[in-house]
């Protein structure tokens, strides 16, 4: 199992009032499946990706990440899974504007270490070829269209090969044109092998993940496979298989 | 063994990282960094030009030290601080001459030595007089020694020392502000209500140089003798031995000769003391570290407030770029590699303005050095100082930079993501 949460709280203390964002949450997925989260705003989806991609703590339960107990790492530790286990996918990009597509590429594999110059380079050149961008190496974030901003940052999550990919809303700033093609990218890196858990409010997006987990009240409400799934569903980690 | 290799080189990388992150900060922001830095500009600018200053002056002394004549030795008499002959009174502790006779042949490193007596009189010539003249008595041998030879007239004879004679030997300026006449061999002027016949005229003392200045030029000269039989003076003499190099020898041969003469028990103190132009060095350069201290204090100061004007622009730097630090969290940046590229950034703004100082500090030396009559004329800054200022700039940096970097280094990668 890659992802196991188990009765996994999140309490936020705002004055005296105490806020429940996630309200025990039993979970696993299992690697190279594609989960899509829904739910309106304030269900603690965001929350939850946070806790999966080790940005947060849980304040109860425990979270496994390949077999691994993430739960009393210090903030160097999760750094470290951070940057070896998850590659993260923003709404809104996050490249950082002074760096060419290269550089942002190359930024985690910096932070990884244990790999020269030129080994970085290399590796960078190939995930921006992957994501289809092997034209706009030397471009910076201002030169590139949304699209494109988002291809790099997708080539990024994908720089230290990480065991998830966590896309938080990642066609949230783009056109529906481009956005297809973003999910056609998601698709393509799914049949490579890739697990995705991705955060998303639309459901023709949702649509393009095997299983879809809607939350509410910080709890998850449904856990379904859905129709399009183009693969033997190699289990969804539900109660019902 | 690669895990041990790696945490290193892994740091390397990351400094060369945030070097160069934080040259291309400075570069994007080239206005605010140069303001941010003047404080350090002006410290380190004035510290190298102080340094640069002391250094020609010191270059300065030592030269003018050099035609002095650093084999000279002084012996004057001294009151140990202990013993019995604390009590003495001045005559016991004074020189007679007879301690100092059959010293060349005692003392083979010193090649010669005058008896010396010094005061400061008045000088009579009919209506025109000198107040706090320098009156001398010497030995012939110290024309040999100071190297100022007669130039008119002739020096003194063994038979005016013999018989101390009422005879001088004056400097040209006391001839000029008497009024004598050129030519005034013979002529009598009266020293102390005494007549004094003049048998030479004695060139001046070396001009321009440091201490040539604050030496009266106004001089007279009478065999040591006559001063002796005169006024029953203080006295003490003054030594110059072969060589420089052979200074300490001398010191030694004169120190075992004058306990006997002066018959010092094994256990007295020294009732003397020897006095080395060196030792006056030693006194300068002791005397420039006390001024390079307090300078090196105010410079502190500058460096300080500099310092905190620092920490301001790194707080601007960190709460603008927030998001940058989210993001480089959330892709793996654990909080020391955030502290690492602040403290970089600091230090290389610090070492940027300590460039600049330098730079400034070079340009003010070279403006020392040409202001006329100000003996600085070979100022320069020193490579160590060079190195203290980038030194100093650098620390600044380390510890303003600190706060700023541990508030980016602690700052919540969830929170940060969210910064405007």
């Amino acid at each position: 199992m890659l992802i196991q949460l188990k009765d996994v709280t999140r309490v936020y203390k705002v004055g005296v009032e105490r806020i429940h964002a996630l309200a025990g949450i039993n979970l696993e997925v299992k690697r190279n499946e594609y989960v899509a989260v829904m739910g309106a705003s304030g269900s603690g989806k965001s929350t939850l990706m946070n806790i999966l991609g080790c940005l947060d703590r849980c304040t109860g339960g425990t979270y496994e990440l390949n077999g691994h107990n993430t739960t009393r790492l210090s903030s160097g530790g999760l750094a470290h899974v951070r940057n070896t286990q998850i590659g993260f996918v923003f709404q809104s990009f996050e490249l950082l504007p002074r760096l060419n597509a290269l550089k942002n590429v190359e930024l985690p594999l910096i932070y990884a270490g244990g790999m020269n110059w030129l080994g970085r380079r290399t590796r960078a050149k190939e995930k921006l070829v992957r994501v289809g961008l092997s034209g706009r190496v030397k471009h910076r974030p201002n030169q590139l269209s949304g699209g494109e901003k988002q291809r790099v940052a997708i080539a990024r999550a994908l720089s230290n090969n990480p065991s998830i990919l966590l896309a938080d809303e990642p066609t949230g700033n783009l056109d529906s044109r481009t956005s297809y093609d973003i999910m056609a990218l998601f698709d393509e890196l799914h049949q490579q092998g890739q697990t995705i858990v991705m955060v998303t409010h639309e459901r023709d997006v949702a649509e393009h993940a095997e299983r879809i987990l809607t939350m509410r009240d910080g709890q998850i409400i449904s856990d379904e496979l859905t129709g399009s799934n183009r693969r033997i569903p190699t289990n969804g980690g539900s109660d019902d298989e | 063994m690669i895990r041990l290799l790696a945490a290193p080189l892994l740091f390397v990388a990351l400094l060369l990282q945030s070097i160069r992150l934080a040259l291309g900060q400075i570069w994007a922001n080239k206005m605010r960094s140069t303001l941010t830095t003047v404080g350090i500009v002006i410290g380190v600018a004035s510290v190298t030009a102080v340094i640069a200053a002391l250094t020609g002056l010191k270059a300065k002394v030592l030269k003018d030290f050099e035609t002095l004549g650093t084999n000279k030795i002084f012996i004057v008499p001294h009151w140990p601080r202990e013993g019995k002959f604390r009590h003495f009174n001045w005559r016991q502790i004074r020189f007679q001459p007879r301690q100092f006779e059959g010293l060349l042949e005692r003392c083979p490193s010193i090649e010669d030595y005058t008896l010396m007596t010094d005061r400061g009189k008045t000088v009579h010539h009919g209506v025109h007089s000198i107040d706090g003249a320098r009156v001398n008595g010497i030995n012939p041998s110290w024309h040999r020694i100071e190297n100022r030879s007669v130039i008119a007239g002739r020096p003194f004879s063994l038979m005016d020392e013999e018989h101390g004679w009422q005879v001088c030997l004056i400097t040209p300026d006391v001839r000029d502000e008497l009024r004598l006449e050129r030519d005034c061999i013979g002529k009598r002027i009266v020293v102390d209500r005494r007549s004094f016949q003049i048998v030479g005229i004695v060139e001046g003392r070396v001009k321009g140089g440091m201490f040539g200045d604050m030496g009266s030029s106004k001089e007279v000269f009478i065999p040591f003798e006559t001063a002796w039989r005169l006024w029953d003076p203080w006295i003490y003499a003054m030594a110059s031995c072969r060589e420089a190099a052979q200074s300490k020898e001398a010191q030694a041969e004169l120190r075992f000769f004058l306990r006997q003469s002066r018959r010092l028990g094994p256990g007295d103190p020294d009732t003397f003391r020897l006095e080395v132009i060196e030792e006056y060095l030693k006194t300068f350069n002791k005397m420039a570290m006390a001024i390079t201290a307090v300078a090196g204090g105010v410079v502190g100061i500058s460096l300080l407030v500099g310092g905190v004007g620092i920490m301001n622009i790194m707080l601007v730097s960190v709460s603008e770029r927030t998001r940058e630090i989210g993001l480089r969290k959330a892709v793996g940046a654990k909080p020391s590699a955030i502290l690492l590229q602040f403290l970089v950034e600091s230090v290389v703004l610090c070492l940027f303005g300590g460039l600049l100082g330098t730079l400034v500090g070079q340009l003010m030396t070279s403006m020392i050095a040409n202001i006329p009559g100000a003996s600085l004329e070979m100022a320069y800054i020193p490579l160590w100082a060079i190195g203290l200022s980038f030194g100093f700039a650098g620390s600044v940096g380390v510890f303003f930079g600190m706060f700023p970097a541990i508030k980016a280094a602690r700052l919540d990668p969830i929170e940060a993501l969210r910064h405007e």
